[in-house]
C-alpha cells in the first residue's frame, strides 16, 4: 500500500529558529537561570535577582510562554541556574544559601539543602539518573540527588571552586571557578571522586560555560570559546562579539544542531545580536534587531527555557532596573 | 607545558599528558598561520601564557 509523506515529515529535519524580541514578563528580574518543563501549572521558569539585583521570592513563569504571572519561591535569595527531569523543576540560588527549591507542579515550592553550609550555587544539570549542581566554594562543591529531596557532597578537586558542569557523549566536564586552564572531567560515574581527572583547557580564563551537541564540545568566557571534539583536545577561536565579562554559565545553548549565543552591545536601546555555529569554529550572525523601547534593556542572557516549540531567553540587565525583555526563537 | 608544529597545526601538551590539550590549526582570530614562525611565535607566546597567566595574557588576537 502507497503513502504519501507530507512535506515537513522527511528526514526528522529540524528548521531555523526564528528571533524575535519578547516583552511582557510580570516581573522585572535580572535572570540567571530558565527552564522548560511540562509542568501542570507552569512549563516556562525564569528565575533571577530582583531589579536591583537583591534577593527576592519572585519568579517569571508561564503555561505558553506568551503571557506570563509572577511565581513565589520559599526563600528570598537571588535565584539561578535550573534543571529538570521532565517532572520535577530544581532551582539553586547563588546567594550563598545551602537550600535550593523544587516544584512537581510550577507553583508549589519545596525548600531542599542542595549543600551542608551557605554555598553559592554556580551550575546544575540534569543527566539523565542525577541532578548535579556545583558550587564555587573550594571543598564539597559538588553534590548530586536522584530526586532532588535529598543530596550528597563529594570533593572532586584540589583547587578552587566550581563553576559550570555540562554532559554528553557519556562525559562530564567541570569547570572551575578561577581564571584556570586546569579542570575536571570524568567518563564513568560521577559520584565517585577519584573517577575525576584534568584536563586542560587552551587558556587560563574566567570560563563561564560548558556543553555538548552533535558530538561536538563548547567551552566559552568572556572573549574566547573553545571546541572540542573528545573533550580532552581543545581547539580556541575568538568569537565575533564578546559574550559578556559577567561570569554566567546560561549564556550559550544548543538547538537543531548548533550552538547559540545573543547578547547586546552595552547601551540602552542597542541592538540585540543572535549568534551561531554548527562547529564551534565558525560563528555567525543568525539576528540583529532592536531591543523592546520599554523598561531596560538586555546585555545578555542569563538562562534558556527550551520548549516543545520555542526556545526563550531571558534577559539579564546590570541589575539597576532588571530586565523587562528577552528573546524569543521560534522552532 | 610544551608543543609541536606538525601538519600546520599548533599541538599543546600538559605536563605529564601524552594526549594534545590544544589543537590550533589556525590564529583564534580565524586567520590561518602565515607561515611555521607565525605558528612558533604564537605557540611561544600561549606556553607563556599557561605558565604564567598572571604576568602573560593569552593570544587571542594579531597584535
Amino acid at each position: 500500500m502507497s503513502r504519501n509523506i507530507p512535506l515537513g515529515f522527511l528526514a526528522g529535519s529540524v528548521g531555523p529558529l526564528k528571533f524575535s524580541v519578547l516583552g511582557g514578563y510580570a516581573v522585572d528580574l535580572v535572570h540567571q537561570g530558565a527552564i522548560y518543563a511540562d509542568l501542570a501549572n507552569a512549563k516556562y521558569f525564569g528565575f533571577g535577582a530582583s531589579a536591583t539585583g537583591a534577593s527576592t521570592t519572585s519568579y517569571n513563569r508561564s503555561t505558553n510562554g506568551t503571557s506570563w504571572s509572577t511565581g513565589t519561591l520559599p526563600t528570598s535569595t537571588t535565584w539561578a541556574r535550573a534543571a529538570t527531569n521532565g517532572t520535577r523543576v530544581v532551582v539553586t540560588s547563588d546567594g550563598a544559601t545551602a537550600n535550593g527549591a523544587y516544584t512537581d507542579n510550577g507553583t508549589t515550592w519545596t525548600s531542599t539543602a542542595i549543600w551542608s553550609a551557605n554555598f553559592n550555587t554556580r551550575d546544575i544539570i540534569y543527566d539523565g539518573t542525577r541532578f548535579i549542581a556545583v558550587a564555587s566554594e573550594s571543598t564539597s562543591n559538588l553534590s548530586y540527588s536522584t530526586t532532588g529531596a535529598s543530596w550528597t557532597r563529594i570533593d572532586i578537586t584540589s583547587q578552587t571552586g566550581l563553576w559550570a558542569i555540562g554532559f554528553g557523549g557519556g562525559r562530564y566536564i567541570a569547570l572551575h571557578s578561577s581564571s584556570l586552564a586546569t579542570h575536571k572531567t570524568c567518563t564513568s560515574d560521577p559520584t565517585v571522586n577519584n573517577n575525576w581527572s584534568d584536563i586542560t583547557l587552551p587558556s587560563a580564563q574566567n570560563w563561564q560555560g560548558v556543553l555538548f551537541g552533535n558530538g561536538i564540545w563548547v567551552a566559552f568566557a568572556s572573549d574566547v570559546i573553545a571546541y572540542s571534539g573528545n573533550g580532552t583536545t581543545w581547539t580556541s577561536v575568538t568569537p565575533p562579539a564578546n559574550i559578556d565579562g559577567a561570569e554566567r554559565a546560561a549564556k550559550m545553548f544548543y538547538y537543531g544542531g548548533k550552538f547559540y549565543y545573543g547578547r547586546g552591545i552595552g547601551s540602552a536601546g542597542s541592538n540585540l545580536k543572535v549568534y551561531s555555529s554548527t562547529n564551534g569554529a565558525t560563528w555567525n550572525l543568525e539576528a540583529d534587531f532592536a531591543q523592546g523601547s520599554s523598561g531596560s534593556d538586555i546585555s545578555f542572557f542569563g538562562g534558556w527555557a527550551d520548549g516543545p516549540d520555542r526556545i526563550i531567553g531571558f534577559g539579564y540587565n546590570s541589575g539597576t532596573n532588571g530586565a523587562d525583555s528577552g528573546m524569543v526563537g521560534i522552532k | 607545558m610544551n608543543y609541536e608544529i606538525k601538519e600546520n597545526a599548533v599541538y599543546g601538551y600538559a605536563e605529564g599528558q601524552t594526549d594534545p590539550c590544544l589543537y590550533q590549526p589556525n590564529h583564534p582570530d580565524g586567520s590561518a598561520w602565515i607561515d611555521e614562525a607565525d605558528a612558533k611565535a604564537w605557540a611561544d607566546a600561549w606556553v607563556a601564557h599557561m605558565t604564567n597567566p598572571e604576568a602573560n595574557a593569552f593570544p587571542a588576537s594579531r597584535s
